[in-house]
C-alpha cells in the first residue's frame, strides 16, 4: 500500500462488464512528506475520496479485492482517506 | 490502471488458443516514458480513443475465463473527459 494524492476524476463513457458504476480517480502517488512521486495513474475509489484527499492506495491483485471480489478488472484501488499526513507525529 | 489512446488493431492470425477471437489493440501511454502495449479491448474501442488501460494479469485471466491464458493488458474504460 502507498499514499497518494487525489488531483482528479476521470469520467469513462463505457466501462467493461464488472466495473459498474466505480468511481475512477486520477491520484499522484507521495512520498511521506507529500511531494510527488511518479505519474499519475487512475484508481478505483471505494472510500469516497475526491479531488485533495491524500489516500491510501493499493496497487495489483489486492486491488479488486478491495472492491470486493478477485474478478473485478482494476489494477489501483484507493481504500483509505489519510486524516494526516507526514511521519514522525505523535498519535494525539 | 492508466490513460492511453489507442493507435490500432494488432490483428494476428497465429495466437495461443486462449487469445482466439479477442480484440487486441495497440495503446499508447499518455504517461511519458511508457511504450505502446497490445491490450486486450473489453469496450470496443476505436483508433483515437481515450481509455483506461489495466496492467493486472490476474484479474484478467480470470475475467477472460478460459483457464491459465497470457494475458495481462485490458483495456477496462473508454474515457469521455478528465476533471482537474
Amino acid at each position: 500500500m502507498k499514499a497518494g494524492r487525489v488531483v482528479g476524476s476521470v469520467v469513462a463513457a463505457r466501462v467493461a462488464e464488472g466495473l459498474g458504476d466505480r468511481k475512477f480517480l486520477l491520484v499522484v502517488p507521495v512520498d511521506e512528506e507529500d511531494r510527488a512521486e511518479g505519474d499519475a495513474f487512475v484508481a478505483c475509489d471505494v472510500v469516497g475520496a475526491g479531488r485533495g484527499s491524500r489516500v491510501i492506495w493499493v496497487g495489483g491483485k489486492e486491488a479488486a479485492l478491495g472492491l470486493g471480489r478477485d474478478d473485478v478488472p482494476v489494477d489501483a484501488a484507493c481504500v483509505a482517506i489519510l486524516e494526516r499526513h507526514g511521519r514522525g507525529e505523535e498519535e494525539r | 490502471m492508466e490513460l492511453g489512446r489507442v493507435l490500432g488493431p494488432a490483428p494476428s492470425n497465429v495466437k495461443h488458443p486462449a487469445l482466439a477471437g479477442l480484440k487486441l489493440v495497440f495503446v499508447k501511454p499518455e504517461a511519458r516514458g511508457r511504450g505502446v502495449v497490445v491490450a486486450w479491448d473489453l469496450v470496443d474501442a476505436g483508433r483515437g480513443d481515450r481509455v483506461l488501460v489495466m496492467r493486472e494479469g490476474g484479474a484478467a485471466v480470470r475475467l477472460l475465463g478460459r483457464g491459465a491464458a497470457p494475458v495481462r493488458t485490458v483495456l477496462v474504460a473508454n474515457v469521455e473527459r478528465v476533471d482537474g
